[in-house]
């Protein structure tokens, strides 16, 4: 929990403002152009540049803060430090501490060094208005952002191993099928070789026996490449790991500034020792992989001689057979082609064994992925529950899992276009039943009757929809595809009988407030400045939804409100009104005060001024 | 069997690994039906175990195996917040429409049981604090209020065994002024015995407040419960209706231990049994039931029990019996009905004197003043 106290800004729009902030609830009024959104981007600006801001506000911060204007802001932080800030367009910002002493340490635009909650009426409505797509979900996972992150971290790291075995059962698949195209072309040779009779010469039995061992010496070069690859894989996993250690071991606890520096610097020293023992062990690692790469090397170079001269015998006996006859050729060729198939049926069944081992990795390695990313909805149910506590009756906040599936979607109407089968759309839909993982599933094991049966489409018409889709979707891709949750922010839009609940795109713009006011109240602790937009409001629902919650929640966070309904300072008891006006030039601070000494202004310029404190009155004079 | 949290595990996993396998993996859970499955279908209610739902949805093959678990479909589809799964159930239910209202309340008011259940497990997940969840289920389902009758001083406890069983007590509060008074006791413990409950409770009190035939009632709600469970499970149950304006206690017992009715003339206690009704509730289909009555006096003391009290055990493994239980409730006789209870209570934890309590003990007791 920390606080904004005071605001200076020197030069621009608002050239000689400087006014403290309370704790509670702060209400910005005025009319059209004086200064109001200016200053709630100043405060964003100081604490967080301009790099996380949308467009429309950087572009108002350029404009009124142009010619050097300096933004000065004083904050509170727990454990009464005391934190100034001082940006302006032109310069690099400065962060003092209590004592005046620069802080060099921190990256303010982080965000995460007095995290500030800045909404433009635009923001809010684009929230509001952003059905699927990140908007939301951000406003559930930033309250979970460690455990996002952990969770992120390792989805890339399962989803980079997914790719990489990916590319590799992909490799084994295409060297199967040329394999097969192989063995196909050499036909029958062993029936042929059988249907001649044998052969009269001695040299046959060589001749086969070296023909086959050409083969294998070709395989035995193959599976010292394979050798050398894997370890120099190897190697590239350890140099990686070498870095990550190093990481994980000079993590530094200390904070130069803390006042808990000297105590947390021993600790620093500890973690780092066993560094050198972990880069030794690791050290020790990389010299047997070099130990091992020498002997590959050496094993190439005792194996030369025999090939070679396996090779120069092989090619004496060919030079033989071709002087032979005509019968004893032919034999001779066939001979050596059956070698060859032998040879290639015997690689093809090394590769689908390794194939295999590769998909039943795969499954793993998917499950984790998938398992993984369901914690992500989990997580968010949980925030969506604390924040449903918080925001009261009339706002429902739901997760709806898996239901921002366009990229899904998208892949099977894009697969199915090949297909010549009728009513695409009706066969979506069905298709939608099914999760990308089982429908990969079918398309892999080509398994018609399952998905026939799952969505009774008919035979024929499954067969050409599951070729269309063997044809153009890659199961692989298919099955880990990202789906993502939709975030479910409705109103009740009933003011009288069963409630009925709105998503906050169907609802007009005072009413997308309405409806994100009480979630980003409750969200967290830090202040929060909201430009609400101009519209008008069903008061029943201002009075019900967010006066309840301002006025519930500003003892937890301070809040600074530029708004244009009464209802809001006057009965959620605003600590500060600042009424501002402009001379059509620069604006300024007119009056600055509580409810009652603003009570004129309110009235002049807020929509329901009078009748809220009509209310008010009454609130209290039966209290 | 493998258990049935190694199960759930198992499909879980396999769900996302290898749903062809995971399909047939069910149906044959499916197939051999009994508590493994009765387990797995309550304990897939978290929002996380939509995949879970979705796998059952895909797999049922006929209308029958449909039929079969529609409440729990019915009941899924009012919590489901997965897309696919949502879909996968909107399927499987599209050609079972000729619901009846009245199942359509009972999955309701499942549903909305099992959207509790599965918010909490979600929450204790990891923790594994499966009859912790049951006993909240139980807590829930006791009476929140007494209503309050003319001339009635009544109170309810129920004190759950370390192990939940599936007892249960309710008041309920009827048109006229009338007193609906319902005590029961479910087969089985933990979370599928807190589920029969509930279903019990809820259509209990769907039924009540819609006629005075008390027969019909136990009928109907038998009906429903048969429908709503599986085989081999059932539950006791004893539901009666006072009348304050009659002094007439209707009642029907569904193969609950019979209460007791107290009653002093002179120095003479005599005891009423009230047994009349019929068969237990949810295990024979259809059953019929008699109503009993009782006109009631003034000083009369009624004492309802389960058998978690009647046989409560000492370290000898003796049961206190139900003939010792009314022995001592005559000592009660013309104490409030909050004192009786509390003393039943301890007399029969001075029988059992330390030994471990197996069954959850539940007392109703009224008395009629004057």
């Amino acid at each position: 929990m920390w606080f904004v106290e005071k605001i200076e800004i020197n030069g621009g729009f608002l050239p000689a403002l400087n006014v403290n902030i309370p704790r509670g609830l702060t209400c910005i009024i005025g009319p059209r152009g004086s200064g109001k959104s200016t200053l709630a981007e100043a405060l964003r600006f100081a604490f967080r540049g301009t790099s996380s801001a949308p467009k429309h506000c950087v572009d108002l911060i350029q404009a009124n803060l142009a010619g050097g204007a300096l933004v000065t802001i004083t904050a509170l932080a727990e454990g009464s430090n005391r934190y100034t800030i001082k940006r302006s367009l032109k310069h690099q910002p400065v962060l003092l501490a209590s004592e005046g002493r620069p802080i060099d340490t921190v990256d303010l635009d982080r965000g995460t060094f007095l995290p500030l909650d800045v909404y433009s009426s635009l923001e809010i409505e684009a929230i509001a208005d952003e059905v699927l797509g990140q908007a939301r979900r951000n406003l559930l996972d930033e309250l979970r952002s460690e455990q996002m992150r952990t969770i992120h971290l390792s989805l890339a790291e399962s989803r980079r191993a997914l790719d990489a075995n990916a590319d590799r059962v992909r490799a084994a698949q295409r060297t199967i099928q040329s394999l097969t195209e192989q063995i196909e072309e050499l036909g029958d040779v062993r029936a042929r070789l059988n249907a001649l009779s044998p052969s009269d010469r001695e040299s046959t039995t060589d001749f086969v026996r070296l023909s086959r061992q050409q083969q294998l010496n070709q395989r035995e070069i193959a599976k010292l490449d394979i050798a050398d690859r894997d370890l120099r894989t190897l190697s590239q996993t350890l140099d990686q790991l070498r870095t990550e250690a190093q990481l994980a071991f000079k993590a530094r606890l200390v904070e130069d500034q803390s006042a808990n520096a000297d105590i947390l610097r021993r600790h620093d020293d500890l973690l780092v020792a066993p560094l050198g023992i972990v880069e030794g062990h690791v050290s020790a690692i990389s010299d047997q992989i070099r130990h091992a790469q020498t002997t590959l090397a050496q094993a190439r170079q005792s194996i030369t001689p025999a090939h070679a001269s396996h090779a120069s015998e092989l090619a004496r006996l060919t030079a033989l057979n071709q002087a032979a006859s005509e019968h004893a050729r032919e034999r001779a060729t066939l001979e050596q082609q059956v070698a060859k198939l032998q040879g290639l049926e015997e690689q093809r069944l090394e590769l689908k064994a390794e194939l295999n081992t590769l998909l039943e990795r795969r499954k793993s390695l998917k499950s984790t992925h998938i398992l993984t990313r369901d914690q992500i909805a989990t997580l968010r149910e949980e925030v969506a529950s604390e924040l449903q506590r918080e925001s009261g009756e009339q706002v429902r906040i739901r997760i709806m899992r898996n239901a921002d599936h366009l990229a899904y979607q998208q892949m099977l109407v894009d697969g199915l276009r090949g297909a010549r089968v009728r009513s695409h759309d009706e066969i979506i839909t069905t298709l939608m039943q099914l999760r990308p993982e089982q429908l990969a599933q079918f398309i892999q094991t080509n398994d018609f009757d399952s998905f026939e049966e799952l969505t009774g489409f008919g035979i024929e018409r499954s067969r050409k929809i599951m070729d269309a889709f063997r044809e153009s979707v890659d199961p692989l891709a298919l099955e880990v595809i990202a789906i993502e949750d939709r975030v479910g922010i409705e109103l009740n839009v009933s003011s009288a009988g069963p409630p009925k609940f709105r998503d906050a795109s169907d609802l007009s713009r005072g009413q997308k407030c309405t409806a994100l006011l009480p979630i980003l109240l409750a969200r967290r602790d830090s202040p929060l400045v909201i430009d609400q937009p101009e519209d008008n409001l069903d008061n029943h629902f201002i009075f019900e939804t967010v006066v309840n919650a301002v006025q519930r929640l500003k003892t937890r966070r301070q809040m600074i409100f530029i708004t244009h309904n009464a209802n809001i300072p006057v009965l959620a008891e605003a600590d500060l009104v600042l009424v501002m006006n402009s001379d059509g030039r620069v604006g300024f601070v007119e009056k600055s005060g509580t409810v009652d000494q603003c009570r004129e202004q309110i009235i002049d310029l807020l929509e329901g001024g009078r009748e809220a404190f009509q209310l008010r009155s009454k609130r209290y004079g039966t209290a | 069997m493998e258990p049935p949290e190694v199960l759930y595990e198992r499909l879980r996993r396999l769900a996302v690994e290898d749903p062809r396998e995971a399909r047939k993996a069910f149906l044959q859970l499916l197939d051999s039906g009994g508590s493994a499955l009765d387990h797995f279908l309550g304990r897939i209610s978290s929002p996380a175990d939509g995949r879970l739902r979705q796998l059952v949805s895909n797999a049922l093959r006929s209308q029958r195996d449909r039929e079969r678990l529609a409440p729990h479909l019915i009941a899924w589809q009012e919590i489901e917040t997965d897309e696919f799964t949502h879909r996968a159930i909107a399927a499987a239910l599209k050609g079972l429409d000729a619901r009846s209202a009245a199942q359509t309340a009972l999955a309701q008011e499942v549903a909305r049981l099992t959207t509790a259940i599965g918010r909490e497990m979600a929450q204790r997940e990891r923790l594994n604090r499966e009859l912790e969840i049951a006993r909240e289920v139980q807590e829930h389902l006791f009476p929140q209020c007494l209503p309050s009758v003319p001339g009635l001083d009544y109170c309810g406890l129920c004190r759950p065994a370390r192990e939940v069983g599936g007892d249960y007590y309710d008041f309920l509060e009827l048109p006229e002024g009338r007193l609906g008074i319902a005590i029961g006791d479910v087969s089985g413990k933990g979370i599928g015995a807190a589920l029969m409950m509930a279903s019990l409770q809820a259509s209990l009190r769907a039924q009540a407040s819609v006629g005075h035939d008390l027969a019909e009632l136990m009928k109907r709600v038998n009906n429903l419960v048969y429908m709503a469970s599986s085989a081999n499970h059932y539950a006791t149950a004893f539901y009666a209706e006072y009348d304050p304006r009659s002094c007439q206690l209707s009642y029907v017992n569904a193969g609950h231990n019979p209460p007791a009715i107290l009653r002093k003339s002179g120095a003479v206690c005599r005891v009423f049994r009230l047994g009349t009704g019929g068969p237990v509730i949810g295990l024979l289909q259809p059953s019929s039931y008699e109503q009993g009555s009782f006109p009631v006096e003034p000083g009369d003391l009624i004492v309802l029990f389960t058998d978690g009290v009647s046989e409560s055990m000492n370290a000898h493994s003796e049961e206190w019996g139900e003939d010792r239980l009314i022995e001592f409730a005559r000592t009660c006789h013309g104490a409030p009905a909050f004192e009786a209870m509390t003393r039943i209570l301890s007399a029969a934890e001075a029988f059992a004197a330390g030994a471990l309590q197996h069954d959850d003990m539940t007392l109703v007791v009224l008395r009629v003043i004057a």
